[in-house]
């Protein structure tokens, strides 16, 4: 074996070296980076099912009813008011079957 | 010499390499798979992936069941530096005494994840964060919040902290609702923070499918306040409303008062959680009385227009007496009804005998489940026919020694709203995939037979339930733009174990539709024990809960409005009959 031959067979091996380094690295920042999509995914997951819900509040009828009334609009009964959630703190809490 | 010492030199090289190349194969062969083993622990993480509870919503697709994140606050003793720092750190936090604090972090003993708070804000979370408390961490775990608050609470239920559905609709459709656990591997690096994924090590989760009903949240919710009104009015003990579509048997509303947030669920007792509708039979009183007159038709022990001697308000039938509210002479068959006379029905009852009164009982669908898809379904209380007596004859007919669930009662009334089919009431419709995909459809099949004629249903409904209503002290449940048909009911509440009856204690009752040409809807209200003082006729208590829900469910859902009916009814010819009573009469029941 020449010295040449030698050479070129350390410098073939340093860049096969090089090239699985730098295939390695890629391949962990790409999965480095699909990590991170999943937490993002996760966070906007639980922001989604939040507004889900803050939305779910608004459309409940309750709330329908209290915004029509804080805005004046005239379409609900004069009884559908915040005095209802008084009113169901003031029923008197025994409560037993229907048949004694 | 020079070049011996090369070889030397390069001779210890190789031996000190063959050396190390022997101890890797040692350890690779014999140590390996437990170091394998033990940098795997170190790196690799499989971290549960929890998947959404699914949703309940009403028929329109609004929430009333959701799962959301929250903040919530751990502790691990074991590597806790600092307890009293701890405890003065998080207090500060959370803006509470330390002492809320301390005993709580001081229970967690042995144990190594001790949840401290839950709910914490997003705030407080990072303030915990930047505190960097070695053993003190903030996870995000699945909350269930039902953002209509009380509205169909007893129906839906709760869940328990871990996630799982231990009342009502959510521990019963749990298998739907829960979904299934995902994992994913995480390759963490030195300080175990997650890295990336390892290969091939995410399974998803899948979310809990949703759970749609038939009940609709804007009448619910509508029947729910008026009971509370009601309840709040009469000073009662309780109430329970359904409101139902008499041709499908779909459930609209089923409300009980008082309720309870399910949000807070642990504030309220046991009783609050009860879906009272299907649980917990009663004597129905007067509201039974339609179903053995139609079994009298229908067995031609009467005739429309048949005149009954009331005998002036008190009749004695061997060693029973029987007594109406009012006193009367002569009352046609259909003014029995529209008056509520005991007397006439109970000679109605002796005219049909027991047998066929059990029968049409049965008939009707009293005594047994009426296979609702709701769990602790009662099936009320019909005794065998060979425990019935003399008294049964004339008691049954009045709605005494019967007990049945409000349930049983609506779908009673469905049968006079729907030519005389008893439909099987549904609150499940259907169960979709996160995708919005139909997984299962509920939707019972129509009942195709009426299990009485239809000619008999369209009288009671046409000439007698509507002239209820129209004439008699029930026209509390009158609406201006609909025809309403429906019977009061004033029973009184038997003791427990029998031995008569409570004194002053009643569940007065409205059941009926609207409109009556061709009923849309069925509603039932039933309020117990009303201060009698105030009032506690099912006329005067229950049926303007009841007009007032129809009139609300019938304009939400769009029912065109109907001219009332004007036909007369058959009368006695009698010269005393009463005429129509004010609204501010004595109501007969």
């Amino acid at each position: 074996m020449t010295v040449a031959r030698a050479l070129l067979i350390l410098f073939l091996m340093v860049v096969v070296g090089v090239v699985m380094v730098g295939v390695r690295s890629e391949s962990a920042k790409a999965a480095n980076r699909i990590q991170k999509l999943h937490e993002r995914k996760v966070v906007l997951k639980q922001k989604l099912w939040s507004k889900e819900l803050e939305l779910a509040q608004l459309r409940g009828p309750e709330a329908i009813r209290r915004r029509a009334v804080e805005m004046q609009l005239d379409v609900v009964p004069p009884a559908a008011t915040d005095q209802d959630k008084a009113k169901k703190k003031n029923v008197p809490p025994n409560t037993g079957p229907l048949n004694d | 010499m020079k070049n011996l010492a090369g070889q030397s030199v390069i001779a210890t090289v190789l031996i000190v390499l063959v050396a190390l190349m022997g101890r890797l194969v040692y350890i690779n062969a014999h140590d390996g798979p437990r170091l394998i083993g033990l940098a795997e622990r170190q790196q690799i993480s499989e971290v549960p992936i929890i998947p959404r509870r699914g949703l309940i919503v009403d028929c329109r697709g609004r929430i009333i069941a959701g799962t959301t994140l929250r903040k919530s606050v751990f502790v691990d003793p074991g590597v806790l530096p600092d307890t009293q720092l701890a405890a003065k750190t998080l207090a500060d936090i959370l803006d509470v005494d330390p002492s809320e604090v301390g005993p709580d972090l001081l229970a967690a003993g042995e144990k190594r994840f001790f949840v401290i708070r839950r709910g914490i804000t997003e705030e407080q979370s990072q303030r915990i964060a930047a505190a960097n408390i070695y053993g003190l961490g903030v996870f995000s775990e699945p909350c269930r919040t039902y953002p209509m608050n009380d509205v169909g609470a007893a129906l839906v239920g709760f869940v328990a902290p871990d996630g799982v559905g231990v009342s009502g609709l959510e521990y019963q459709c749990d298998k739907w609702l829960a979904g299934q656990n995902g994992v994913k591997t995480i390759v963490r690096d030195a300080r175990r923070k997650a890295f990336w994924l390892a290969d091939g090590g995410y399974r998803p989760a899948r979310d809990g499918f949703h759970v749609v009903l038939t009940i609709d949240a804007e009448i619910q919710a509508n029947v729910e306040r008026e009971l509370i009104e009601t309840v709040s009015k009469y000073k009662a003990e309780s109430a329970v409303a359904i409101v139902m579509h008499p041709q499908t048997g779909a459930i609209l509303a089923m409300a009980n008062a008082p309720g309870f947030d399910p949000n807070h669920y642990r504030d309220y007792g046991a009783a609050y959680y009860r879906n009272k509708s299907v649980t917990d039979p009663y004597e129905p009183g007067s509201t039974f009385k339609p179903f053995i007159a139609s079994g009298a038709l229908a067995e031609k022990a009467v005739r429309r227009g048949e005149v009954f001697d009331c005998e002036r308000g008190s009749w004695t039938d061997g060693a029973r007496t029987l007594r109406d509210h009012h006193p009367y002479d002569f009352l046609s068959f259909e003014e029995v009804l529209i008056k509520s006379s005991n007397i006439g029905m109970g000679k109605i009852g002796k005219r049909l005998g027991n047998e066929k009164l059990f029968e049409y009982c049965r008939t009707f669908g009293f005594g047994e489940k009426t296979g609702v898809d709701l769990i602790g379904e009662d099936a009320g209380i019909l005794r065998p026919l060979a425990r019935w007596n003399s008294f049964s004859t004339t008691s049954i007919p009045m709605g005494q020694e019967l007990c049945v669930t409000p349930l049983q009662l609506a779908r009673g009334y469905c049968a006079f709203a729907n030519g005389g089919k008893i439909v099987k009431p549904y609150v499940l419709r259907a169960v979709m995939d996160a995708g919005g995909e139909v997984v299962s459809d509920f939707t019972p099949p129509l009942p195709e037979e009426p299990v009485i004629s239809p000619e008999i249903i369209e009288t009671m409904k046409d000439k007698i339930l509507v002239e209820v209503v129209r004439q008699a002290a029930s026209q509390h449940a009158k609406l201006p733009n609909y025809t309403v048909f429906g019977k009061t009911g004033t029973a009184q509440i038997a003791k427990k174990g029998g031995g008569g009856y409570v004194p002053n204690a009643y569940v007065s009752s409205f059941v009926g539709g609207a409109p009556a040409k061709n009923p849309q809807l069925v509603v039932l209200v039933a309020v117990r024990k009303p201060q009698k003082s105030i009032g506690y006729y099912g006329a005067v208590v229950a049926a303007p809960a009841a007009a007032r829900i129809l009139s609300h469910a019938l304009a939400y859902l769009g029912v065109p409005p109907e001219p009332p009916a004007q036909e007369p009814i058959a009368s006695s010819n009698d010269p005393n009959a009463l005429p129509p009573l004010p609204l501010d009469a004595v109501p007969y029941d």
